[in-house]
This record gives structure tokens, sequence and C-alpha cells, in this order.
């Protein structure tokens, strides 16, 4: 962690340090603030497109007046020329005053034209209003009924030129118009379209950065949680990513206390488990000596009491019980200090496990034949090497070996085998019996000091080949079903290659 | 000699694994005119209970096939002016609160001394007179 590197005499607060690597001070630092950017960012993109379309239609929607008003000029100019035709096929002065009205009408719509076209339009070219202009003087000349017919049929074909002119040149600015009008909307229709586009890939993009940035936080520790099952860590550190969030640092701390809290409780768990190990072992120390020394207690008080009435063979043989249970207490003594002494191994050879349970075998060979146990030995062909004390081990397999005779009625199978799991760098060996098996409840107890389901017997056989094989960084399992019989299983991992 | 109805000896019923314990008794409680008998499982025990039922039973806790808590409940269902002693190597809280609620007269530890035990035998004998008087 960077943060430990540093030297920061003003952070106090050293759950939520602040963190300096920020770059964009502003930016929050709570995945609450984070979402409502986000939220934020993606509507601001949702709005800049829809404005985009919106100002797209409004713009069209002006392109559309522009070609109505040329279309209002169009028919003001056609009106004009119909009283102007009219005037020259009936020579009605009336229909000449009604066009020279007209045109007047005609240069509104101009002015309108010009009003809604933009300056990149041409919109009605200034040459127009030249024409215009040269027309209605034709048509003012018309009106002075003075001049001769020669002049006047002259004046007649010039304003049928011009105002043909007036029609014609209209009619192309009208196309170059709708022309222009067509290419911008094309453009505003491009320009919403892109816009649109621009909008989608930045809200892809924005999501791509933003999810990361969120959710990081929360990625880190759920990474620090896997990295606590592995047993990597023992708490989530306050790194940079978790740092980044509120919310992340709080999780974080919570998350830490519930594991120091578990810990605790753990260690409260392991401290009452051993505390009730040690009164079982209590009990078992006092009822194992208590025992004996209460029978030494009334054999010796009636020995003082009848010593005169009794007879010499009763004396012998009441002194003989008091060396029996003398005897007794110190093998129990005795065993609790083998059991403490079996946590400090002797000299640590390299032994072939095989040849070791075979060994062991020959040792109980008579209690083997005594209850009329089969013995089946399933060796590997070559050699399992382990390291350890072969003494202590040996001590294992006959403990284990004659469990196994005692739990069967005569006539039951002993089978043991020793086999290599190259996989897990293993050396496995079986001891198994057709006795009668177990509970799980007496399962659970039977590596316990002191645990004994037989009448004789310490009760420390189990423990002790327990402690031994532990000691060798071993394992020892039981699998057992009632009536089924029982297996023990011993692991120990193989010598190290040469 | 220790007479109890009639003039009946009284009669002393001691349970224990532990031989030693019988063997002993018998000598001191026989001496003292006590009918005695003693076993090392409890089954057989009950079996002559229900023979001739006796005055007082003396049982260790922790036998094998039925222990000092069930030769206490059986007898005092059974018989229950009938007092029992449970002598153990070892009781704990639990163990001993179970024994009271079941009605055992009283709870000795061992090693005991021998006059413990006569003290408390002649107690429970006194406490069963008083029973059969009343009763």
């Amino acid at each position: 962690m960077t943060c430990k590197d540093e030297d920061m005499p003003d952070d106090h607060d050293m759950t939520a340090p602040a963190d300096q690597h920020t770059v964009l001070p502003f930016f929050p630092k709570s995945i609450r603030g984070k979402l409502i950017i986000s939220l934020m960012a993606v509507s601001l993109l949702g709005t800049l497109a829809t404005s985009a379309v919106i100002y797209a239609m409004w713009r069209m929607e002006d392109r559309i007046l522009i070609i109505e008003s040329f279309c209002e000029l169009n028919q003001k100019v056609l009106e004009t020329r119909r009283y102007e035709k009219n005037y020259l096929l009936f020579g009605n002065e009336r229909d000449l005053m009604l066009a020279f009205d007209y045109l007047d009408e005609v240069r509104s719509a101009i002015a309108g034209v010009r009003g809604l076209s933009p300056r990149s339009m041409a919109g009605v070219e200034p040459p127009y209003d030249q024409r215009l202009a040269a027309y209605e003087n034709t048509l003012r000349q018309l009106r002075n009924h003075d001049l001769p017919a020669k002049r006047t049929a002259g004046l007649r074909e010039e304003l049928r030129e011009r105002g043909s002119a007036l029609t014609e040149q209209l009619l192309t600015m009208d196309a170059k118009a709708k022309q222009t009008v067509e290419r911008e909307v094309w453009g505003f229709q491009k320009m919403a379209v892109y816009i649109l586009f621009l909008a989608a890939l930045a809200g892809s993009v924005l999501i791509f950065f933003l999810v990361p940035w969120i959710t990081g936080p929360l990625e880190a520790i759920r990474r620090a949680a896997a990295r606590i099952m592995h047993g990597e860590t023992a708490s989530i550190p306050l790194d940079a990513a978790i740092r980044d969030s509120v919310e992340g640092v709080e999780l974080a701390n919570s998350l830490n206390r519930m594991l120091a809290a578990l810990e605790a409780k753990q260690t409260q768990l392991i401290q009452s488990a051993k505390l009730a190990a040690l009164g079982r072992l209590t009990a078992g120390i006092a009822h194992e000596i208590n025992n004996p020394l209460n029978n030494i207690y009334l054999t010796t008080e009636v020995l003082l009491e009848d010593l005169p009435h009794l007879q010499c063979s009763e004396r012998l043989e009441m002194v003989h019980d008091i060396l029996v249970q003398a005897d007794r207490a110190r093998e129990v003594v005795g065993n609790l200090l083998e059991f403490s002494r079996a946590r400090k191994p002797g000299a640590l050879l390299k032994i072939d496990l095989a040849k070791l349970v075979e060994n062991s075998l020959a040792l109980v060979k008579n209690q083997l034949h005594l209850g009329k146990i089969t013995s089946h030995f399933h060796p590997v062909p070559a050699p399992v090497w382990i390291v350890g004390d072969p003494n202590q081990l040996q001590q294992v397999f006959v403990n284990l070996i004659l469990n196994g005779i005692q739990a069967m009625q005569p006539g039951g199978v002993l089978s043991t085998a020793v086999s290599l799991d190259q996989e897990q760098h293993l050396a496995v060996a079986e001891v198994r019996d057709t006795g009668q098996g177990m509970p799980a409840d007496i399962q659970r107890q039977i590596f316990d000091p002191f645990f004994t389901t037989k009448t004789e017997g310490t009760g420390l056989g189990l423990a002790v080949s327990y402690a031994i094989i532990n000691d060798h960084h071993g394992e020892i399992k039981v699998e057992s079903h009632p009536g089924q019989g029982t297996l023990f299983l011993v692991m120990l991992p193989l010598a190290p290659k040469e | 000699m220790q007479s109890c109805d009639q003039n009946q000896p009284c009669r002393l019923l001691v349970v224990d694994d532990e031989s030693i314990v019988g063997k002993r008794l018998r000598q001191v409680f026989s001496k003292m005119g006590f009918e005695i008998e003693t076993f090392v499982d409890g089954a057989p025990a009950m079996a002559a209970m229900i023979e001739k039922p006796f005055d007082v039973v003396v049982t260790d806790l922790k036998m094998a096939d039925m222990d000092g808590m069930e030769v206490l409940r059986q007898v005092r269902l059974l018989y229950p002016t009938t007092r029992v002693i449970i002598i153990t190597g070892y009781a704990d809280e639990a163990t001993a609160e179970k024994a009271r609620q079941l009605g055992v007269f009283e709870f000795l530890a061992k090693p005991f001394r021998l006059d413990t035990l006569k003290d408390m035998v002649f107690r429970a004998l006194e406490a069963k007179r008083q029973d059969d008087l009343q009763g």
C-alpha cells in the first residue's frame, strides 16, 4: 500500500484516508455520487441528441415556408400576367389597372420571400427587381392614350416579352430555391443521424468506462475476500481501488470488523474446546488414579483393622492387591508422560512404510492367533519411503492393529495395505477390521485422551497415535459405520526425492 | 449383628467393576453382621435385588454395561425406601445434579475412608428405618 509509505501527519482518520492520487478532484468519492454523475452524463447525451433532431426539424419547417412563399410569389406573378393577357386581348383599360395593382402584391411577395430566405440562399435575385421595374414601366407607358398606334403595338410586344421573361426567371429561381432547400433538408437529416449515432457511441464508451469505475471498489473487496479465503491475508486492505468510494471504505471497514469479531469468536471457541479437552483429561486422570488409590486405601484399612485375625494367605493376597493397584496408578502416570513425550520425536530416519507395517503385523502375530483373526496384507511392489521416528510410528501401527483385533469376534479379517498417492505426494497406510463399527458420536471422541469403549485400557492409545502422526505432518482418519467394520487411514508425506 | 426388620440381618448390595472394592467391603461389613452381596456388573445385581430386596445399595458410577445412574433409577423405582449411595472416581456437577434428582442418598468420592462409608451406610439404614416405621 502506497499510503503507508508516505508520511501523512495530518491524516488522523486512518480508516478512511483521503486519496491523494485522484487526478480530478471533483470526481465523486462515493458510488452514489458516481451513479448520479453517470446518469447525468447519459441524460445529457440523450438531451443533446433530442435537441439536435428538434433543431433539424425546425430548420426544415423554415425551408418549407420559403418554398411556400415562392409559390405565393409565383401565383401573384401569374395573376398579374393574366390581367396583362386580358388587356392585350380585349384592350380593356381596367385590366391594365388591375395588373398594376397586382404588381404591388408581387413586390410584397418578393419582400416576404426575402424576409424568409437566409443569406446562404439566393432567394429573389436583385436583377429581378430591375426586370419588374422595366415591366412596370412598359405598363405605365401603355396607359398613355396619346401614343401613335405603331408605338402602342411596339409597347404591347415589349410587354409580352418582358412578362414572359419575368415568369421564366421566376421559375428558374423557384427551381433553384427548391434545390437549395432539398440540399439543406438532406444536410439536416444527415446531421441528426450523425448526432444520434455519436450519442449512442458516446453512451457505449461511457458505460464501458463507468461500469468499472462504479463497480471497482466492490470488485476489489471481492478479490480481497477471495484472498482471505485462500488464507493469503487476514483482512481487506484499504487500497486505492477501495478508497475510491465512501461506500467501499465503509463496507471494507464493516467486513474487517466482522472478520476480527469472527476471529475472536474462533479463538474463543478453540480456547473453550481446549478447556473442554483439558476437563476430559482431568476427569480421565482423576478416574484412572482415584480407583487404584481407593483400592489401596480400602485394603490398607482392612489390613490395619483386622491384621491379627487374618490368615497368612489373606494378608499376602491383600498386600499383593496393594502392589497391583499401586502399579496401576504408576502406569497411568507413565502413559500420561508418554503422551506428552509423543510430541518430541526422536531420531528421524528414512523408513519404508510397507516394511514398517509388516514389522508391526509380526509383533502382534500372537494376538492374531489367539483372537482367531485372519490377516491380509497388501503391500506395494516398491518401497514407500517416508521420514520419521520408526519407534513412534511402529507404536501407532501396533496400536491400530491391536484395536482392530480387539474390535472383532473370532473369524474376523484384518486387512492392512500400503499405497502411494503420487498426486498428493503421500504415503497411505490402511488398517481395516470387520468388527461392529462405530456410530458418528463415538468416532468424534476416539482421538480424545482417556476416551475408551473397552473395559480395559487407558484410552490413550489413539490420542498418542494422533499426536505422533500429527508430529510427522501426517493425518489419521477414521471411516466407520455401525455393523460395517472400521477403516483407519494414516497419511504421511513421502520422503523428498534425492 | 446389624438387625433390621424382624431381627433379620441388614442387607447391603455393592456394585463396582473394581472387584477389590467388593472383596474388601464384604470382609468389613459381613464382620459387622451385614448380609452383603457384591457384583461387578449392574444387571446381575438388579436380578439379585429383585430376588430379595436390599436395605442399602452402594454402587459405582462408571461401569461397562449398566452404569450406577441406571442402578439408582431402577432401585428407586422398584424399592422407594431402599437408599442408594454412589461412589465414584470422578463426577461432574451435572451428573451429581442428575443423581440428586433421581433420589440418591449420598455421593461419595473415591478414594474414601472406610469410616466415612460406614457412617453413611448407618445413616442410610436409619433413614430407611424411619420410612418403614411411618409406612
